[in-house]
């Protein structure tokens, strides 16, 4: 059993936050990925556990036992690094090795494990090479190796996939994924790639501005989004935003926030929202309905730049009378070209309300039945 | 190894450790600037008391600014500036100008190219105590210079005991010892000059004056500098030659700044004098280095 | 510096066109690379004769090395002149013995303190930005600086600390002199060392410490050899220091015997040329063996 718990734990250098009441807990064996933009705290959180970086306040815990005062040696931690930092004066197998060799294993036992790992990740044939004599996957696998060959009761990885070019990104996400589950070992990852983490992530930690936005499973971060950041940092292309209000007290219709240039039916807006404040409304592309005649409910726009991407287009759409442009995913056999006027509508769950100032997401008050996300639990 | 069963993890053992770790940076470094602070550093604050003071058979008395004034309105060591100044002058036009030409001609088609480079590296490699006696030997009375120069001179010319001679006689042993060193960074920076440069400028028209104008000399320019700064600092310290060959004279005409020192502070055990003459050259060495560090980007 | 101004971009220009006619006028007879090469061997023999001279009088008899005018090769050699200078100079063994000493030892000293620091000042964030801004200049000024200047007062130092005279003085000395120059070697070395690297280590079990000696030193291993090398060949060579810093034999180095040969005896030549060449073979046989490492140092400018 091993459980990782950061107990409100903050980070600052000099006057700048690192992280910020960081509050998380990894359950054992599960593989958690730090998801955000560069700078928010993602490795700053991550090097705080393995012993890299001493925490200003808080505590960190594995199994309860605080190791917050700890020799990053007496962690029982290993690590992946970006750079992989392969030692380069040693060979593969020397590298591999090499944490059993300064904890004293004797010669033939390292031997026998190295080769045992060798096997699990498929570079048995490596063993005698150079580091530099290899391709960066194979750089990769080794890395992971001696990461791996102590049998450590938490694993981190930071960004290890970088340099890898697109087809080999996939190959090793998926053979990481797999080889967390044999080994069960708890494995916290960071990235800032959305699609890395949805694919690799039982549990995601999105993170910015050093504090922590949402925890919760790949599903829930991308279907119930806790706030602004979240939801327009999660999914690809971004959620479109759009400052509207009611456009009459009770109305289930919004309007352009300022100007009215728009207008949209969108059913079950939370009550929470009051007749004439403005607030955000996010949409993704994929979740608008367009029509290419009026029809009641929907906003007329005009299409300004068109993407075929196979079965569908990413349409690029100007509302009339209006600069803002949003982003429209259509079905390919949506026969419109650039000038085009179209009617965009919302179906209706599909469109999620934010406060203005705080970004915070304000939802239902009256959770629908009919909705066919999964609402778990948020931080 | 898991978190419970290790005895070290925890207690007096884990916060030396940690301990350690923390003032690594000093452990690492304070050694080292100790070592630094005692024999550069104390040094000067100590010149600097001793330039206040008169030594003397009757010990040693506290004089105020004395020194100074003395040292800077008598002639002595402005003299020996003037010499130090010449012979830099002479060394490091001679070192430059033949060390660039010979690299230029190392650098066409020439035989045994890496082999001449390795016996390039023999001059500077000696003891520049053991590259005066060479030429000491070279200049003996009727020795192997005098036979060369035969032809030009009646007799055996006095090389070392002639005072209009002697300054130029200490000069070509320097020009031999680091002529090569100019030679050796010119060449490697005339190699590493690239060969599809070259063939653009031709291709371009180029003729040969101008590429090495306009494609050599930008590539070499900065090693240029380089030399010419590590040659007159070079030249500034000169000491084991001139105390080997000529020990400042005849009649002080070789007296370069550091034998007028070495002379004031142990011939005549005037450590004040001597540590005022110490503070001043400092100050030149500094202002020099500051010059160069300013004016030019090469790094140091 | 490289000013263009206008009247030595003349003389430039002027000479280039001499040089430039020289060379097409050579061209057209064919007879640039027997110049070139011409050239080139007068430079070899430029170079090596001196030394040439010296190694060879230590081989002849003081007549014939002395003879006017003089023998450029001598028929009659001879190794007596290698025992007979231990035979009348004894004190020989013990400048020999001191050189050793305060080679290796000020080598030892300069390298293991001048590493140190260089990780540190490179590696670790400092007050005052002491590591990124200060050290450069501090190492300039140093390897710039003089030894002249520090050397009077050093000596009324050593005075009074009873350094005079003494081996471990001319370590502590030479290796203070050294630290600068080791510091100025290594600092790319170390400056190209990926951080993650140190912290893998630690990650694999070492402490701190523990992965600069096992994991940093090896990987600049190029560089220590290079510092070290400089740092012998300075050590040895060295007269200021042992001239003034020592007195007698107990500590007095082969440059210092070399230098003071003539005040102690009429000039033996056919002695004083063994004594030369004893002092020259070390590092030009170190020299000869490490001859990559030397001309990548020379050319970097790894000059004192």
């Amino acid at each position: 059993m091993v459980r990782v718990r950061y107990d409100d734990v903050t980070k600052r250098y000099g006057n700048e936050i690192g992280a910020k009441n960081i509050d998380i807990t990894v359950d054992d064996g599960e593989f958690a990925v730090l998801l955000g933009p560069s700078g928010c705290g993602k490795t700053t959180t991550l090097r705080c556990l393995a012993g890299l970086t001493d925490p200003t306040e808080g505590e960190i815990r594995i199994d309860g036992t605080d190791i917050t005062d700890r020799h990053p040696k007496n962690r029982d931690i290993a690590m992946v690094f970006q750079e992989l930092a392969l030692y380069p004066h040693m060979g593969v197998a020397a590298n591999i090795g090499y944490p059993l060799k300064v904890e004293g294993v004797d010669k033939a036992t390292r031997r026998e494990r190295v080769e045992a790992v060798t096997e699990t990740l498929d570079i048995g044939e490596l063993l005698d090479r150079e580091t530099d004599e290899l391709s960066g996957g194979q750089r990769q696998r080794v890395a992971i190796g001696r990461a791996i060959i102590r049998r450590p009761s938490v694993f981190l990885m930071d960004e290890p996939l970088a340099s890898l070019d697109a087809k080999l990104k996939v190959e090793m996400r998926n053979e990481i994924k797999k080889l967390q589950r044999e080994l069960g070992i708890t494995t916290l990852y960071v990235t800032h790639d959305q699609e890395e983490a949805m694919t690799l992530g039982d549990k995601l930690i999105v993170m910015n501005d050093g504090t922590v936005q949402q925890v919760g499973t790949p599903a829930e971060v991308y279907h119930d989004p806790a706030n602004q950041f979240v939801a327009g940092f999660i999914g690809s292309p971004s959620m479109n935003f759009l400052r509207v209000r009611r456009e009459a007290a009770g109305s289930q219709r919004v309007v352009a926030a300022n100007d009215a240039t728009f207008s949209f039916s969108v059913e079950r807006l939370p009550t929470a929202v009051g007749d004439t404040e403005p607030f955000v409304l996010g949409v993704r592309p994929q979740y608008f309905s367009v029509h290419q005649s009026p029809i009641d409910g929907a906003a007329k726009a005009e299409v300004t730049v068109t993407e075929p991407m196979g079965d569908e287009q990413l349409l690029t759409v100007q509302f009339d009378g209006d600069g803002r442009e949003i982003a429209v995913r259509a079905p390919f056999d949506v026969g419109v070209t650039r000038g085009d006027t179209i009617w965009l509508g919302i179906s209706g769950e599909r469109a999620y309300v934010f406060d203005v100032e705080t970004g915070a997401r304000i939802r239902q008050t009256e959770l629908s039945t009919d909705t066919a996300v999964p609402t778990g639990s948020r931080p | 190894m898991s978190l419970q069963s290790d005895t070290a993890v925890g207690g007096r053992y884990e916060s030396a450790l940690l301990w350690v770790e923390d003032h690594l940076r000093w452990i690492l470094t304070l050694p080292a600037l100790a070592v630094l602070a005692a024999f550069f550093v104390y040094p000067v604050g100590r010149a600097l008391v001793l330039s206040l003071y008169q030594f003397d058979a009757a010990g040693r008395q506290f004089v105020g600014f004395e020194n100074y004034v003395a040292i800077l309105t008598a002639g002595a060591f402005w003299q020996s500036l003037w010499i130090t100044a010449k012979f830099m002058f002479f060394a490091v036009s001679f070192e430059v100008g033949l060390g660039i030409a010979i690299a230029f001609v190392l650098n066409s088609k020439v035989r045994f190219r890496g082999l001449i480079q390795t016996i390039g590296l023999v001059p500077l490699v000696i003891s520049p105590t053991v590259v005066a006696l060479l030429w000491q030997l070279l200049y003996q009375n009727g020795g192997v210079l005098d036979s060369l120069v035969a032809p030009l001179t009646n007799g055996p010319v006095p090389w070392l005991s002639d005072p209009s001679i002697a300054l130029y006689a200490l000069v070509l042993p320097d020009v031999w010892q680091m002529t090569p060193l100019v030679t050796l960074i010119v060449l490697a920076g005339l190699q590493s000059v690239p060969d599809h440069v070259q063939e653009a400028a031709m291709m371009d028209g180029a003729g040969r004056m101008r590429r090495l104008v306009d494609v050599t000399l930008p590539y070499i320019k900065e090693l240029v500098v380089l030399v010419l700064i590590l040659r007159v600092i070079g030249t500034m310290r000169v000491f084991a030659k001139v105390f080997v060959l000529t020990r400042g004279g005849p009649a002080k005409s070789t007296e370069v700044i550091s034998m007028a020192m070495y002379r004031e502070a142990f011939s005549y055990g005037n450590y004040g004098r001597a540590s005022t003459m110490a503070l001043l050259l400092l100050l030149i060495a500094l202002a020099i280095t500051y010059a160069f560090a300013t004016v030019s980007e090469v790094e140091f | 510096m490289a000013t263009d101004t206008q009247p030595s971009r003349e003389v430039g220009r002027t000479l280039l066109a001499g040089v430039e006619r020289i060379h097409e006028t050579l061209d057209s007879y064919g007879l640039v690379p027997t110049v070139t090469n011409g050239i080139a061997l007068l430079f070899v023999v430029w170079t090596l004769f001196p030394v040439y001279w010296m190694v060879s009088g230590s081989l002849r008899t003081r007549s014939d090395l002395l003879a006017t005018p003089p023998k450029l090769v001598s028929t009659a050699l001879t190794v007596e002149n290698y025992p007979e200078l231990f035979v009348q100079r004894p004190a020989f063994y013990e400048f020999l013995f001191n050189s050793v000493v305060v080679t290796v030892g000020s080598t030892a000293l300069a390298v293991l303190l001048g590493t140190a620091a260089t990780y540190g000042f490179v590696n670790y964030e400092f007050p005052y930005n002491l590591g990124r801004f200060h050290l450069p200049f501090l190492v300039l000024t140093t390897r710039f600086l003089p030894p002249i200047v520090t050397v009077i007062p050093l000596y009324v130092i050593f005075d009074t600390a009873n350094l005079l005279n003494t081996r471990l003085g001319l370590v502590l000395a030479y290796a203070a002199f050294n630290i600068p120059f080791v510091v100025w070697m290594l600092k790319g070395f170390f400056a190209e060392l990926p951080d993650s690297i140190v912290e893998a280590a630690v990650l694999d079990g070492h402490t701190e410490l523990g992965a600069f000696f096992k994991i940093v030193l090896p990987m600049v291993r190029p560089g220590l050899i290079a510092a070290t090398i400089f740092t012998v060949i300075n050590a040895w060579n060295e007269l200021l220091f042992a001239v003034i810093l020592t007195s007698n034999t107990e500590a007095q180095t082969l440059p210092v015997a070399l230098a003071t040969f003539k005040t102690a005896y009429a000039i033996q030549w056919e002695l004083l040329t063994v004594a030369g060449t004893i002092a020259m073979a070390p590092v030009l046989l170190f020299a000869f063996l490490v001859r990559e490492k030397l001309l990548r140092g020379f050319t970097m400018g790894a000059v004192r």
